[in-house]
């Protein structure tokens, strides 16, 4: 991203996010700091259960609470701590100035309100706006994202719409504010290959419209190599390895990033005839974050792992200008 | 229609113009108001130690392919032929001996585990239905099942929740190698599973190939898993195969449009091939319950003439081994 951008949009440092479960207290994010720039789109790339969600949902404080607490750290936006707003402060802020898009539509849009209603409500509680302004804008917003015959929508309710149609509509519903910050949490997950593309290819238009800070939360590294700007690879709770999108693929300085990439089944590096050969393998699990192991938590999986690695927890460094890696061994690897 | 036959030899599996319609019932009475026509006459086949990918979106019918190949399902027309034998309408007891014969995988092991049997009872229940070893020889078979699928022998004794989903995954393949099949229909396998722990369950499987000679079906919505594990790949689009081809033809020169709208879909892992990002037009696919006349795909093809919207396209060989459904080609 360009270099005048002095301040990020958002800023998250140290966050600590906890959950008390049958086992203890866990914490499921455990120290993650990172910034997002005006404009840009990071991704935050990792397996189930490494955090990534959850440090999503700690933006806009949405982690249900029990079990799950924000333990410490700062989520700065616009000069102000979310971390810290009173609860109607926070209310101005979501789906406004941040909204957010997830990866089941169903479970964000409410089956029993019409569409015109669910999209309507942000722009009159946010923007002050009347009811036929706010349905013309909705109408506008529809538009923008491919739904065919708009009007018509704003009386239908979600269970009328398929699939990509309802990713579609809550796309619409959390750009109908102009936010500055538009989470999403495995958008196109759910959908089939097709309309995943048409969607990608939808939140690129928006962005280069809207100007609008994006960060994407995504298992798929096809989606983090097309959509992002930035990558943030997180395991066990911490962020292990940041950098641009170019220099994280062409150079990957984690083991667990190596490990990840030459785990996927390639169409672009199939070979010509005959059979392919074994995908990399991690061994392992990852491990239970009600038994983090000491050090490095990816150490016991690590096929460079030195006994430093197994007691020493490894720092955050920045190896190549922009490109950060928690791990001892990332100057001597092959 | 012709079938489209592995290279050589006598198929293993020979399906031909299969179709399941479900019906559609609606009020009171539950009056039959339709049909899904979720199969709608398809014909392949497959060869002993072979691997046919088939590769689909959601509701494409595959899954369906999937369960009247393993006879869960009875198909409304035609036949699934089995070393030659056609299972398609056999009764219950007739069944057995084919069960031996094509086992399954599923996505979600843990759908498909009964929670309450230990891992070694699940593996050791074939045999005695079957009864194929004696009961002092059954729990050597198993631990040999368990050391071929990378479980320790000490898992016997645990419970399908004891295990991550990866581990799950090989005690279902255990459990579908234990009668010797030669061929497992696998339906998804490794969707559900995490990119590291899909490897591993896709590694095992090409090794369990290689050792056994195993043929596999292997029924998939992600075509770069397909890609990387078949050696031919069929292609299906409401309720028909519209492609059917050696997996680096079809990878490298799809003829169907739709095959070539789906490789292109798929984002690649490599920045560096910025894609020319199109303008985003929607376009849904059609209800299995009124499909499109003519070509199913012509509502979304971006070459469709007029006779695609009137004469249905036949799956046809236009290449050595290269079959496809299309006017244009």
């Amino acid at each position: 991203m360009a270099a005048d951008t002095v301040r990020p949009i958002l800023s998250i440092r140290d966050l600590r996010v906890t959950f008390q479960g049958g086992l203890g207290l866990a914490a499921a994010v455990d120290g993650v700091s990172c910034e997002l720039q005006r404009g840009e789109t990071l991704a935050v790339v990792g397996e189930s259960g490494c955090g990534k969600s959850v440090t999503a949902l700690s933006i806009l404080r949405l982690i249900p609470s029990p079990p799950g607490r924000i333990a410490g750290g700062a989520i700065e936006f616009d000069g102000r701590d979310l971390l810290a707003l009173a609860p109607e402060e926070l209310y101005a802020v979501r789906g406004n100035a941040i909204s957010m898009i997830f990866q089941e539509p169903m479970t964000s849009l409410n089956p029993v309100l019409s569409i015109g209603t669910q999209l309507t409500e942000g722009l009159i509680f946010h923007k002050r706006l009347g009811i036929r302004e706010a349905r013309e804008r909705t109408v506008e917003m529809l538009r923008l994202v491919q739904i065919p015959d708009p009007e018509a929508r704003l009386a239908q309710y979600a269970h009328q719409l398929s699939g990509g149609m309802r990713q579609r509509v809550m796309i619409a519903m959390a750009l109908a504010c102009e936010p500055r910050v538009l989470i999403a949490d495995e958008p196109t997950t759910a959908l089939d290959v097709t309309i995943q593309r048409q969607i990608l290819d939808l939140m690129v238009e928006l962005k280069e419209r809207l100007g609008t800070a994006i960060i994407l939360i995504t298992h798929d590294l096809g989606v983090v190599a097309e959509m992002a700007d930035r990558v943030a690879v997180m395991y066990a709770g911490k962020i292990i390895e940041q950098a641009p999108v170019d220099g994280l693929f062409d150079h990957p300085r984690h083991p667990y990033t190596r490990g990840l990439m030459a785990a996927l089944p390639r169409l672009d590096r199939l070979s010509a005839s005959g059979e392919e050969g074994r995908l990399n393998e991690m061994p392992g699990l990852v491990p239970s974050i009600y038994a983090m192991p000491p050090g490095c938590a990816f150490a016991p999986r690590c096929p460079f792992a030195t006994s430093q690695c197994h007691a020493e927890e490894p720092a955050f460094e920045e190896l190549s200008p922009g490109h950060y890696a928690a791990c001892w061994e990332a100057g001597r690897l092959p | 229609m012709t079938a489209a036959r592995p290279a050589a030899g006598a198929p293993l599996l020979e399906v031909r113009d299969l179709a399941m319609h479900f019906p559609v019932r609606r009020g009171l009475l539950q009056r039959t108001v339709g049909h899904v026509r979720a199969v709608d006459g398809i014909s392949f086949a497959l060869a002993e130690g072979e691997t046919l990918g088939l590769v689909g979106e959601s509701g494409c019918g595959k899954s369906t392919v999937g369960g009247l190949i393993l006879r869960l399902l009875e198909p409304t027309a035609g036949s699934v032929l089995v070393r030659g034998r056609d299972i398609a309408h056999l009764g219950r007891g007739e069944l057995k001996p084919f069960r031996r014969e094509v086992q399954m995988v599923f996505q979600d092991p843990y759908a498909s585990l009964d929670p309450r049997q230990s891992a070694g009872a699940m593996v050791a229940e074939p045999f005695a239905i079957h009864s194929l070893a004696a009961r002092g020889e059954i729990r050597d078979q198993v631990a040999r099942l368990f050391d071929r699928v990378g479980l320790r022998r000490e898992h016997m004794q645990r419970y399908p929740h004891e295990f991550s989903g990866g581990q799950r995954q090989r005690l279902s393949i255990a459990r579908a190698l234990a009668l010797n099949p030669r061929l497992i229909v696998a339906d998804e396998p490794v969707s559900a599973l995490d990119v590291s722990i899909q490897a591993q369950v896709i590694n095992l499987m090409t090794t369990l190939q290689r050792e056994l000679g195993l043929a596999y079906l292997f029924i998939s919505h992600d075509i770069a898993v397909i890609g990387h594990i078949s050696q031919r790949i069929a292609v299906m689009y409401l309720g028909k195969l519209v492609e059917i081809a050696p997996r680096a033809t079809l990878l490298a020169g799809p003829l169907h449009p739709y095959t070539e709208m789906l490789l292109n879909a798929v984002p690649i892992p490599n920045p560096r091939l910025k894609r020319k990002h199109q303008r985003a037009v929607a376009s849904e696919v059609p209800s299995p319950l009124n499909p499109p006349t003519g070509c199913r795909f012509h509502t979304r093809c971006p070459l469709a003439e007029a006779r695609c919207r009137s004469a249905e396209p036949v799956l046809r060989e236009v290449r050595p081994r290269h079959h496809v459904a299309c006017h244009l080609r």
